[in-house]
C-alpha cells in the first residue's frame, strides 16, 4: 500500500426519526482502527460513509495518498472496502466477479493477478458460479474485493463473519499485512480474533434497545478512545 | 499500476456481464422471445380475416410492428439496474464505477438485445402479415435510432426508480409520457419506409430526441444511480 490517511471531522448521521451518532472524529496514518457497538449503533454505516458509499449528515471524510488529498474516482478506488451487505453476481464465477469489477473500474485484468487475490484469501480453487458458494466462501471473496484494487485504505465489516478458523487466520494475516504500510479500519461487534487495534472507536448501545429512548439523544454513548 | 481502461471499455464490461447473466440464466431472455413469438402469431391471426390488402394497410402494420417490439422489449427495459438493487449487488458497483459508465453499458445491452429482438421479429412480421418494405435502408435507421432512444430512456428510468418503493407501477407511469413522443415518429418513419421513402421530419425529430435523451442521462447518471 502507498503511504496514506484518512481523517474524519465531526461525522454525524442521522436517518429520518432515528439518530446514529454523531461528532466522530479521528486520523489514522498506519495501523488499525477498530468500530465496535452493538447491533444497531451504526458501525456499518460509519463504514459506508467512510468509503464514500452513504453521505453523512454533517461532517466530512478527507483521505490522502502519498500527501496529495483524494477525490472523486481517485478517492473511489483509493478506499477498499467490504461490508455484509456486498453481494456478487451468482451466475459468475468468482474470479469472472473480481475480473469485471476490475475491468468495471477502469483496470485491465490478468489472470495471474485474480488467480493470486482469490489464493491469498483461500479461493485459488473455488471454481462454479458463486451462488454455490458457502457463507464463509462468500465472506472470503468480500476480503478479496476490498482488495481488489490496492487500496490504500482499507474498510472492512465484520471481515471475520461466518469464516472458519483456517480463514480467519488469513484473514488476520492480510489486515495485519495491510495495517504495517497503511491504514486499516474494522468494525466489528467484538473484536475477537482480530488483530490488536491501535486505536478504538464505540459507538452507542441506543440501536440495542429499540423499546427505550434510542431517538431523544442522539450523543449518548459515543466513546471516542485514541490508544 | 497499469494503463487505465477508457470509458468504452468499461461500459462494454457492464454490457458483457449483463450478457453473461441474462445467457446464463435463459428463463429471462427465453421470455422475451416467447413474448415476441406468441404477439406475432396472434397479430398475425387477428388480422389475416379481415382480408385487408397489404398495401392498404401500412398505417396499422407499422403500428402493430412497434406495438411488438415495444412490448417484447418492455419485459427486460425497467430490469437494469432494478435487478442490481434487487439481489444487493448495486453496492459493489456503485464502490467501483461512476453512474454514467454503468448507464451507458446497460443503455449499450437493452440495446444490443433490442435489435436482436427486432432482427427476429421483423422478418417474420413481413412473411406472416405480407409486408413489404420499399425502402429497407429507412427502416434500418428507424429501428436504430427508435431502438437507441427506447434503451437510454429505459435505462435512465431504471436508474431512476430502482431505489424506489413500488418501483415497477413507478417505472410504468414515468415512461408513458417520455416514450410515447418516441414511439408516434417511430411509426410515422415505418410507415414511410413501407411507402418507399423516410424523409423529413419524424426521422429527424427521432434524432434529435435521441440526442436530448443521451445527453440527459449522460448529465443526470451520478444523480440518478449514486446516493
Amino acid at each position: 500500500m502507498a503511504s496514506a490517511r484518512i481523517e474524519a471531522i465531526g461525522l454525524a448521521k442521522s436517518f429520518p426519526g432515528c439518530p446514529l451518532f454523531a461528532d466522530v472524529s479521528f486520523l489514522l496514518d498506519r495501523g488499525i482502527l477498530a468500530i465496535v457497538g452493538p447491533n444497531g449503533s451504526g458501525k456499518t454505516t460509519l463504514v459506508k460513509i467512510l468509503a464514500g458509499l452513504l453521505a453523512p449528515t454533517r461532517g466530512t471524510v478527507r483521505v490522502e495518498r502519498e500527501g496529495r488529498p483524494l477525490s472523486g474516482e481517485e478517492r473511489r478506488f483509493s478506499v477498499g472496502w467490504s461490508g455484509p451487505d456486498l453481494t456478487f453476481y451468482a451466475e459468475l464465477t468468482a474470479r469472472e466477479n473480481l475480473e469485471f469489477f476490475r475491468k468495471v473500474a477502469g483496470f485491465p485484468t490478468f489472470f495471474e493477478d485474480t488467480r493470486s487475490s482469490l489464493a491469498a484469501v483461500g479461493l485459488g480453487e473455488a471454481g462454479g458460479p458463486v451462488e454455490h458458494f458457502s457463507t464463509g466462501m462468500k465472506q472470503r471473496l468480500r476480503v478479496a474485493f476490498a482488495r481488489l484494487l490496492d487500496p490504500a485504505v482499507l474498510l472492512l465489516d465484520e471481515p471475520m463473519s461466518g469464516v472458519d478458523a483456517a480463514g480467519r487466520a488469513s484473514v488476520a494475516g492480510l489486515i495485519a499485512a495491510a495495517a504495517d504500510t497503511g491504514p486499516v479500519i474494522l468494525a466489528a461487534t467484538e473484536l475477537g480474533e482480530l488483530p490488536a487495534p491501535t486505536q478504538v472507536i464505540e459507538l452507542g448501545t441506543q440501536g440495542s434497545d429499540p423499546g427505550g429512548d434510542r431517538f431523544t439523544d442522539p450523543q449518548r454513548g459515543q466513546i471516542h478512545i485514541p490508544r | 499500476m497499469s494503463r487505465r481502461l477508457g470509458f468504452f471499455a468499461r461500459a462494454w464490461a457492464v454490457c458483457a456481464k449483463d450478457a453473461a447473466q441474462e445467457l446464463r440464466r435463459r428463463v429471462a431472455i427465453a421470455s422475451i422471445f416467447f413474448f415476441a413469438a406468441t404477439a406475432l402469431a396472434l397479430v398475425s391471426y387477428a388480422v389475416g380475416p379481415f382480408g385487408i390488402p397489404p398495401e392498404s394497410r401500412s398505417r396499422l402494420d407499422a403500428s402493430l410492428l412497434w406495438v411488438i417490439l415495444f412490448f417484447s422489449a418492455a419485459t427486460s427495459l425497467p430490469r437494469a439496474f432494478v435487478r442490481e438493487e434487487e439481489t444487493g449487488t448495486g453496492l459493489g458497483l456503485r464502490k467501483v464505477a461512476p453512474g454514467v459508465v454503468v448507464l451507458a453499458g446497460k443503455a449499450l445491452f437493452n440495446f444490443l438485445l433490442f435489435l436482436a429482438i427486432a432482427a427476429l421479429s421483423v422478418p417474420a412480421f413481413s412473411v406472416l402479415l405480407e409486408w413489404r418494405v420499399r425502402s429497407k435502408a429507412g427502416l434500418l435507421a428507424v429501428i436504430l435510432l427508435g431502438g437507441w432512444g427506447l434503451s437510454i430512456v429505459s435505462t435512465f428510468l431504471s436508474a431512476l426508480v430502482a431505489r424506489a418503493g413500488q418501483r415497477n407501477v413507478l417505472f410504468l407511469v414515468v415512461s408513458f409520457p417520455l416514450l410515447v413522443p418516441l414511439l408516434l415518429p417511430a411509426i410515422a418513419s415505418t410507415i414511410q419506409a413501407s411507402e418507399g421513402a423516410v424523409e423529413g421530419t419524424p426521422l429527424r425529430v427521432l434524432a434529435a430526441y435521441d440526442g436530448a435523451a443521451t445527453c440527459a442521462a449522460y448529465l443526470l447518471a451520478a444523480v440518478a444511480w449514486e446516493d
